[in-house]
């Protein structure tokens, strides 16, 4: 290797933690490693202190940040992951189980529960909070009755009990809690909204879901319930029932029914059915801003280069009432770029594709990351049995965001929910 | 004598490093062969002596501190279950980093990004007789670097912080910092330069 190329290949390897080298980049370094022992060493060299980089601001940030780790100053999870270890020498050995001793020797709480998937931005964590103690939920994070888990925006949350294969779903921007009870179970829902898929339980201690003014009795079933504006509870298969938390009134809800609370009622429940539309058209608009222009399978909005997404859905041959809609989109990496935050706002397009006037149909506000499907409700009431063409739209002062496309690995989707039409009543099918 | 746990953390490094050491009842006449909780037991020793070159060759894959981290769990606990059938006979670091292969693959697949890395074998090559990542002098330069990184001009420091710490590439740096991106790239790498030498100097001087 001429001096030249060495200076080339040890600044490619300077690089390489900066920035994504390209294929032939890549090639060089490579083949400069493989001939060359001292850039091997220095490769190491590099890469140990990288580590260290990262170690040192990361111990540093997580000191400040509202999530407080063991007296002893073991990072939580790290302990989590060894507790797995120690439980299968338990298994295989029966040698003392000291995860189930704290330092006193005084038995502590069994999980009742365990995280199963979830997803949040790179800077933000969902919580677990009990008395006073908080601590990150990682996959495999156990969960304890008494537990109070509170999930960012953006963020979701899969757990399941470790008693049967119950498991429950929640969304981003929710907090709840698991109740104590004597062997059923029990969730005070906050805020946000939950999906369940209920395990046939035990008929004397069915399981609950409770905000502050109703209670989801449940025996096994699959539903969502949603404790928001409204306190919605759509069943998708078996049943629940709903009640007033003072117990003066309550409502069976059967498979493809749901219920709601609108002021102090319960009403009946009525009809319902899921559809998931695909984007039949969607493209950055004006993308001739773009200095590298982004192929066809990238949504990018940025307000600085007037950059705004549109995505068209067709309603056309729906003729029952829209109660809920929600447009979803994938957040995207785009080279080195992999979030963006700010305000984003859906509108209505108009003939010349710019957003109607009048208040948006959706709007979200905060950070999001590559991997992220970034949800708006839409106001149903906006939206027309016909082609609705939308504008997403970043307000200015955010940083830019990247979406799949229709023509992208996940194309945007639009959820709806309809009341079917029928005269009220029980809720038997 | 019975059977007795004692649980003692290995030198120094802090983090995922726990020893278990469980002697056994002696009997005469008793053949030496290794029972499960045996092999769990070296096993973990082996994967603490490992680790952070193992963590290294992970990052050095996926460059994602955070997964990297997570994958390393994922990969103890893995090992751990394994750890009754494995060979001993065999060197287990090349094991290690042939089940970190997999999951490395597995995430590349997972996440959707474009797995643009030096290569596997260059990466086997380069780290797995590296000396530098034994625990305890991995924990004096970490020492070194923090003080280095407090010797830092604030701007400065506010630039490394913004890249390690808050995971920001050097493009939305350069929007916070109002200077271009490639002022940002140049600065980084000279303040990696001037840390390094700073914690090299600092060793030298502690070595005297």
């Amino acid at each position: 290797m001429t001096m030249h190329d060495s200076d080339y290949a040890e600044s490619l390897l300077n690089a390489y933690f900066i920035r994504d080298l390209s294929h032939d980049e890549l090639d060089m370094l490579n083949a400069a490693l493989a001939a060359d022992a001292g850039l091997r060493q220095k490769y190491a060299q590099l890469m140990r202190d990288e580590l260290l980089l990262h170690k040192v601001h990361e111990t540093k940030r997580a000191a400040i940040r509202a999530v407080s780790f063991q007296k002893n100053s073991r990072s939580r999870r790290r302990v989590l992951a060894l507790a797995a270890s120690l439980a299968v020498l338990l298994s295989i050995g029966g040698v003392l189980f000291l995860r189930s001793r704290d330092g006193a020797g005084n038995a502590v709480a069994e999980p009742v529960a365990q995280v199963s998937d979830y997803f949040v931005i790179q800077g933000d964590a969902i919580t677990a909070e009990k008395g006073g103690e908080k601590r990150a939920l990682q996959l495999g994070a156990p969960l304890y009755m008494g537990d109070e888990v509170s999930l960012p925006k953006g963020s979701r949350l899969s757990f399941r009990y470790l008693a049967d294969a119950t498991t429950l779903q929640i969304r981003s921007d929710s907090r709840f809690k698991l109740l104590d009870t004597d062997g059923a179970k029990h969730i005070q829902l906050y805020q946000g909204s939950l999906m369940a898929a209920v395990d046939k339980q035990d008929p004397d201690k069915p399981m609950r879901v409770l905000t502050d003014e109703s209670e989801i009795v449940v025996l096994g079933t699959e539903f969502v319930f949603m404790n928001d504006s409204i306190e919605r509870l759509s069943v998708r298969s078996g049943c629940v029932q709903m009640n007033e938390r003072n117990g003066a009134v309550d409502q069976t809800v059967f498979a493809g029914y749901y219920a709601e609370r609108l002021d102090q009622n319960i009403l009946p429940p009525r009809p319902f059915e899921e559809k998931m539309l695909h984007a039949q058209a969607s493209r950055t608009l004006n993308a001739q801003a773009l200095k590298n222009p982004a192929t066809e399978k990238y949504i990018v909005i940025d307000p600085k280069r007037n950059l705004r997404g549109f995505v068209s859905f067709d309603l056309g041959g729906f003729s029952d009432e829209i109660i809920e809609a929600t447009l979803r989109v994938r957040v995207i990496e785009f080279y080195n770029d992999t979030w963006g935050e700010g305000t984003l706002r859906v509108y209505q397009a108009g003939a010349e594709l710019d957003p109607l006037p009048g208040s948006p149909m959706g709007s979200y506000a905060g950070k999001v990351g590559a991997g992220m499907n970034l949800e708006f409700k839409l106001d149903p009431k906006k939206l027309t049995q016909e082609i609705n063409n939308l504008i997403i739209q970043l307000d200015r002062g955010g940083n830019d965001f990247w979406f799949s496309s229709n023509t992208g690995p996940f194309p945007p989707e639009l959820e709806l929910k309809f009341a079917r039409k029928t005269t009220r009543g029980s809720g038997r099918p | 004598m019975g059977l007795e746990l004692v649980f003692q953390r290995a030198a120094a490094t802090g983090t995922l490093c726990q020893w278990i050491t469980i002697p056994f009842l002696d009997f005469p006449g008793a053949v030496r062969i290794m029972t499960e909780v045996e092999k769990t037991e070296q096993m973990l020793a082996e994967f603490c002596t490992h680790q952070n070159m193992l963590k290294g060759y992970i990052f050095s894959a996926i460059r994602d501190y955070h997964a990297a981290e997570d994958m390393l769990q994922e990969i103890a606990i893995l090992i751990t279950k394994k750890a009754a059938t494995f060979d001993f006979d065999r060197p287990v670091a090349p094991w290690l980093t042939g089940v970190a292969k997999i999951h490395i693959r597995r995430w590349f697949q997972q996440s959707g990004r474009r797995p643009l890395h030096i290569s596997f074998e260059m990466l086997d090559q380069c780290l797995t007789d590296h000396e530098g990542f034994e625990a305890a002098a991995m924990l004096q330069r970490e020492s070194l670097l923090v003080a280095c990184v407090e010797s830092l001009p604030s701007k400065q420091r506010r630039i490394m912080r913004l890249r390690y710490a808050e995971g920001l590439n050097c493009e939305r740096i350069s929007q916070m910092t109002s200077r271009s991106v490639q002022s940002i790239y140049s600065t980084i790498k000279r303040l990696k330069k001037s840390l390094r030498e700073c914690v090299n100097a600092r060793q030298e001087k502690d070595g005297e």
